[in-house]
């Protein structure tokens, strides 16, 4: 408790936190559909982009996570349009934004000449690094991203079940398969703070992949996946302030250790009939 | 309830000069097919006969190059009013099996027309999700996840979410595919039921001819890319429709029929020479 105490005390463990429930909250809502509409890769994909934008923030001394959430949002849509042209092979569009997105953020990095620790914690996450105006936006955003979800949990529902049912019951499939996406890509740049650029799909994935092993409907998995996250950003932070170490990666080996346990446990339950 | 019009027996559904390709060739070329309220129609032909495609330009899941489609007399392009029709596609049921949804979760989104955009579904309008699971006979299984039911049972799943809307007409592409025997049975008396009790206009899409002559009402044959319809039917003896429409087709088609049903071993030429109010 002390320690807990002790930890709340800091400024920048409290700025930490704040960002981490609602990194937590977020994720895993929008990961849901992500995993179950087969799209996981889009989350790589728009990270890759988001590195980028950091980069060209560095580069031109603005805001990274500004300019992060401009280059994931235009990536977004990029990607949205690819599909398009290619139909029938739209993970295509996925591969060509991700190796875009890689292959710009290298070159500016290098221009810049800066692969120093700030770089650092973009990729792999940081605690102490999350700024009183990184707060400002993960509230905001974050407060939007749950507000749209909750709005449209039935649409993005139906389309996540049979796109083609949804449309034909009048759904306006085109208009939210591209708020959704935009929704990606600021989830992912709001985390990549705290979880890190490289980590950030992982914490959209895992947290719903434990929750499906369990749930017996729909809601019951959105909730579960949000139980999941947030164990994991907290319990992972709470490691990452005590062994001083990069939370990105303490954050995604428990949500891992969760995964794990969720489906020995069922093993176990099977095994015994 | 939705605006019934339209009396019995009276158009609602017109495909009229119909031409359609996907690339070079027309897939449907002038097919005219005209769908009247409390039909329960058959359209049969051999694979690849473009029957599908058929439902699909009714649908406006596909834009035909030439030819008019009008649905309660509205030009298919400005019709608005999708709620009156339910479709239970082919492989419905072969979504991704872990979807972690219940029954009545996958039934209750089909509501949308009803609920509306942004607005959240409501204890009040669950009760319609009822109704429907209860008119199909999957009322109990409604807490229980989707992929856990057999292949017959989603398929009445699939049933009650195209009725949840209250739909006027129901089209089903290939329904009973992957499903058994004695499921089947059960799911034409479904069908049976809802176009007679409940006076749903269904349209139902197979090419297992032998059983489909016996359950519905009126018939479109499909053949050389064009609609050998119902009143085209009656005009040619059966051997040589059937012969016309399936050509070399049949004999696998009569064997197959045999092989699958052998519960009954009249070939499906004797059952449509017998069935004349069919033809």
């Amino acid at each position: 408790m002390s320690l807990f105490l002790e930890m709340m005390s800091f400024e920048f463990m409290q700025r930490a936190m704040l960002a981490g429930v609602i990194i937590g909250l977020i994720c895993p809502l929008i990961g849901i559909f992500l995993v179950l509409r087969r799209m996981s890769m889009i989350g790589d994909s728009l990270s890759h982009v988001a590195l980028s934008g950091v980069a060209a923030g560095m580069l031109t001394g603005t805001y990274p996570v500004a300019m992060a959430l401009i280059f994931s949002v235009a990536a977004a849509l990029a990607i949205e349009r690819l599909r398009e042209s290619f139909e029938e092979y739209a993970e295509v569009a996925t591969a060509i934004v991700l190796s875009g997105g890689i292959g710009l953020a290298v070159v500016l990095i290098s221009v810049a000449k800066s692969f120093n620790a700030s770089l650092y914690s973009y990729l792999f996450g940081s605690i102490t690094t999350v700024m009183p105006q990184d707060i400002g936006l993960i509230v905001a955003l974050g407060i939007a991203i749950v507000f749209a979800v909750a709005l449209l949990y039935k649409e993005m529902f139906y389309i996540a079940f049979d796109d083609n049912a949804a449309r034909l019951a009048g759904v306006p499939v085109k208009r939210i398969n591209l708020v959704f996406i935009v929704m990606i890509a600021a989830t992912i740049t709001l985390s990549m703070r705290i979880v890190g650029i490289l980590l950030v799909s992982s914490l959209m994935v895992l947290p719903v992949a434990a929750a499906l092993q369990l749930a017996k409907s729909f809601k019951q998995a959105m909730w579960l996946s949000v139980l999941f996250a947030q164990t994991s950003v907290l319990i992972g932070m709470v490691m990452a302030y005590i062994y001083e170490l990069a939370s990105g990666g303490t954050i995604v080996l428990v949500a891992i250790a969760q995964l794990l346990l969720v489906l020995f446990s069922k093993k176990l339950q099977k095994m015994r009939g | 309830m939705n605006e019934q019009a339209t009396p019995m027996g009276q158009p609602i559904i017109t495909a009229n000069k119909i031409w359609f390709k996907y690339d070079q060739e027309y897939v449907l070329k002038d097919a005219t097919l005209q769908i009247n309220r409390g039909d329960y129609m058959g359209i049969i032909g051999p694979n690849g006969s473009s029957k599908s495609t058929l439902i699909k330009l009714i649908l406006g899941m596909l834009t035909p190059q030439n030819g008019e489609i009008t649905l309660f007399g509205q030009s298919q392009q400005r019709f608005k009013d999708w709620q009156r029709i339910g479709y239970v596609a082919q492989k419905a049921n072969a979504f991704n099996t872990s979807f972690p949804a219940t029954v009545k979760e996958v039934v209750a989104a089909n509501l949308f027309s009803k609920v509306g955009l942004f607005k959240p579904i409501k204890k009040s309008h669950l009760k319609a999700v009822d109704e429907a699971l209860d008119v199909v006979g999957m009322k109990a299984l409604k807490d229980r996840l989707i992929g856990q039911l057999s292949g017959g049972q989603q398929q009445k799943v699939f049933i009650a979410r195209a009725l949840v809307s209250q739909p006027e007409v129901i089209f089903l592409d290939e329904p009973t595919v992957g499903i058994d025997a004695a499921s089947q049975i059960e799911f034409y008396e479904l069908l049976d039921h809802l176009n007679k009790v409940h006076q749903k206009t269904i349209v139902m899409v197979s090419h297992d001819i032998g059983v489909i002559t016996e359950k519905v009402s009126r018939i479109a044959c499909l053949a050389d890319a064009t609609i050998v319809s119902h009143d085209a039917c009656c005009a040619v003896p059966a051997v040589t429709f059937l012969e016309e429409v399936y050509g070399d087709h049949m004999k696998l088609m009569l064997h197959n029929h045999d092989h699958n049903h052998n519960h009954d071993h009249k070939p499906a030429i004797v059952k449509l020479q017998e069935g004349s109010d069919v033809l």
